[in-house]
Parts: structure tokens; C-alpha cells; sequence
């Protein structure tokens, strides 16, 4: 029996080839480096962003929670692929599926690459509201655009998103109990004239 | 693929040198500006990252295996790109502005990023010594409580 996941698939990505610009656009948009870039260079921006020390000293704790969520969220991916589940990708079990993207062959579930704009667009949002959303909705393209490109079920990018925004958030937490790690980093870079 | 990885990090080296750029006019952070005019600094922002996107983006053979970056590479060569960047901003900033007068004078104590609206990194280097040192002895006395 096929799954509502798998016929979510079956339907965003039937409609691969229906508008041909729309495919060019998807395409370029999934690549394993625009999104990704998009996003990081937002946050290397806010390091230096803020008007006045204290204005910096919040969008910095934030690069910092968020950086540290990145690479929670990437273990967690990792160890999720290990012990818990290991899902084939939709061309495997449906080779008639349009791809607009090359075999990748780990698994499916969960979306490490959507986990990780996730991750990022979360810390954004946590930290800049207004800006936030613009990445929030850059990553939601990013990863619909992933199932349409005929590489991940609806279920492994909405598991990856999941996961890159709790990772964040549990890295904010964790920050906010143990204030000293940021504050000392950004002690470290405020002598360093950098913060 | 070590090719393209060496593509990725000229494109983050060279958006991160123009965003920062960008930032540093717009925050009035005047050691550290390669121009002094904003409008200048916010040209070649906009003209660095644009051109670094389309050459970046339009190669024929990106995400074709086996030319793809492994996530884990990816992030380093990004911390390399931008670190390499604020470097290369702060010297060649610090060169620049060796012989501009600044409004006002450099503060007794050290404000951080803000005492660049002031001086050049160069020039405060000894003080950025000064007070790494400080930081870091008081973070050594306060592991050892």
C-alpha cells in the first residue's frame, strides 16, 4: 500500500516537466551550495550588524547559539541515520521518478541538507524576526523543492526540518543556562576589536 | 572536487569581503572601510557578490559526481573563506586608512569593534595585544578558582 507520503511524492513530483522554466528555477534553487551560501553569509552579516555594543552583543549571541545548533543538528542527523532508520531514496523504489538533481546515496530520512537550512533559518528568526522569515521561507522552498526534484519523500524533509529548528532551539536553552560560554567568546572577539 | 572546493572558497572570500564592505559603511566603522565614501562601499558590495554568485553558479559542471563538496568540507572551506576575509579586510583596511585623519581621537579604554570607528587595527595592535592578554589571563585565574 503507498503510503500518504509516498503519493504526496508521486504528485509534487509528477508535475516535474509541466513548466519547464519552473524546473530550471528548482534546480538551481536544491543545488547542495545556494541556499546554504544564502544563508550562512546572513549570518556572517549579523556579527557585525549591530549599532552599538549591545545591539551586536544580542545578534552575535545568536550567531552563536545557531552555530552551535548547526552542528548539533548535523550529529543528530548523523546518529539518527545510524541507530534509527535508514530509508531508501524515492528513485530507488520508483525509477520512473523525474530527477532534477544527481543520485545522492545516503538516506532519505532524515533530510540532512533541510535540517541543516533549517537550523539556520530558525537561529535567524530567534535572533531578527523581520529577516527571519524571509530565511524561514528561502529554506521551506528549498526543501519542497527537494521533494519536487524527485530526491526526498515530504516526510524526510518535514523530519529534517523538525530536527535542524529543536537542535537550534535546545541550543538556545542550553545557552541561555550557561551564559558565560557566549559572553566569553564574544569577550575573546571584543578584545580582538572584531565584536 | 578539491578544484571546486577552492571555486567555493574564492566565492565566499570574495561575498564575505564586499558584504563586510557593506556593513562596515553602513555602521560608520570607518577603519575598517576600504572607501570613504558609502556609496563606493555599498557598489562594490552589491558588484562583488553579484559577480561572485554568477561565476560561482553558472559553472556547467556544479553538483555533476563526482564535483560536489561534502557537507563537512563545505563548512570548513566557508570558515576559511570568511575568516580569510575580516583578515584581509582588517590589513588591507589598516593600509588604506594608514595616513586618514579621524574625527575623533581613539578612546582610553577599549569599546571593541567600535574603536575601528576610530583607528585602524594596525595601529591599535599592540592595545588588541594588550587586552587579549588581559582577557585571557582573567579567564586562566578564573578556571583555576
Amino acid at each position: 500500500m503507498i503510503s500518504l507520503d509516498e503519493r504526496l511524492f508521486l504528485f509534487i513530483n509528477g508535475l516535474v516537466g509541466h513548466w519547464p522554466f519552473l524546473d530550471s528555477v528548482v534546480s538551481f534553487l536544491i543545488n547542495d551550495y545556494f541556499v546554504v551560501v544564502v544563508l550562512s553569509f546572513l549570518l556572517l552579516v549579523f556579527w557585525f550588524a549591530g549599532n552599538g555594543p549591545t545591539s551586536r552583543a544580542h545578534l552575535q549571541t545568536g550567531f552563536i547559539w545557531t552555530a552551535l545548533g548547526l552542528a548539533l543538528t548535523n550529529v543528530a542527523v548523523k546518529l539518527f541515520n545510524i541507530f534509527v532508520v535508514y530509508r531508501d531514496r524515492p528513485f530507488i523504489r520508483y525509477p520512473d521518478t523525474h530527477l532534477l538533481f544527481y543520485r545522492p546515496h545516503d538516506s532519505s530520512f532524515p533530510s540532512n541538507s533541510v535540517a541543516v537550512c533549517f537550523a539556520f533559518a530558525a537561529g535567524i528568526y530567534m535572533v531578527n524576526r523581520r529577516v527571519g522569515v524571509w530565511a524561514l521561507a528561502l529554506a521551506t522552498v528549498f526543501a519542497i523543492g527537494r521533494v519536487y526534484a524527485g530526491i526526498h519523500y515530504p516526510l524526510d524533509v518535514i523530519g529534517g526540518a523538525a530536527i535542524g529548528v529543536i537542535c537550534v532551539m535546545m541550543m538556545r536553552k542550553l545557552l541561555t543556562l550557561w551564559k558565560w560560554f557566549p559572553d566569553t567568546v564574544i569577550r575573546i572577539a571584543r578584545a580582538l576589536r572584531l565584536a | 572536487m578539491a578544484l571546486l572546493a577552492f571555486d567555493y572558497f574564492l566565492l565566499v572570500f570574495v561575498t564575505s569581503c564586499g558584504l563586510l564592505q557593506g556593513v562596515f559603511a553602513f555602521r560608520g566603522i570607518v577603519g575598517l572601510q576600504f572607501f570613504q565614501r558609502r556609496a563606493c562601499a555599498f557598489a562594490f558590495a552589491a558588484a562583488s557578490t553579484a559577480a561572485s554568485f554568477l561565476w560561482f553558479f553558472t559553472k556547467p559542471d556544479l553538483d555533476i559526481p563526482p564535483n560536489i563538496i561534502e557537507g563537512k568540507q563545505q563548512t570548513l572551506t566557508f570558515m576559511a573563506g570568511a575568516v580569510s576575509s575580516v583578515i584581509f579586510s582588517l590589513l588591507v583596511a589598516s593600509l588604506i586608512n594608514r595616513r586618514r585623519r579621524f574625527v575623533t581621537s581613539t578612546p582610553s579604554e577599549s569599546s571593541g569593534l567600535d574603536d575601528l570607528r576610530h583607528t585602524t587595527f594596525v595601529k591599535i595592535l599592540p592595545t588588541v595585544e594588550r587586552d587579549l592578554r588581559a582577557v585571557l589571563r582573567s579567564l586562566v585565574s578564573g578556571v583555576r578558582k
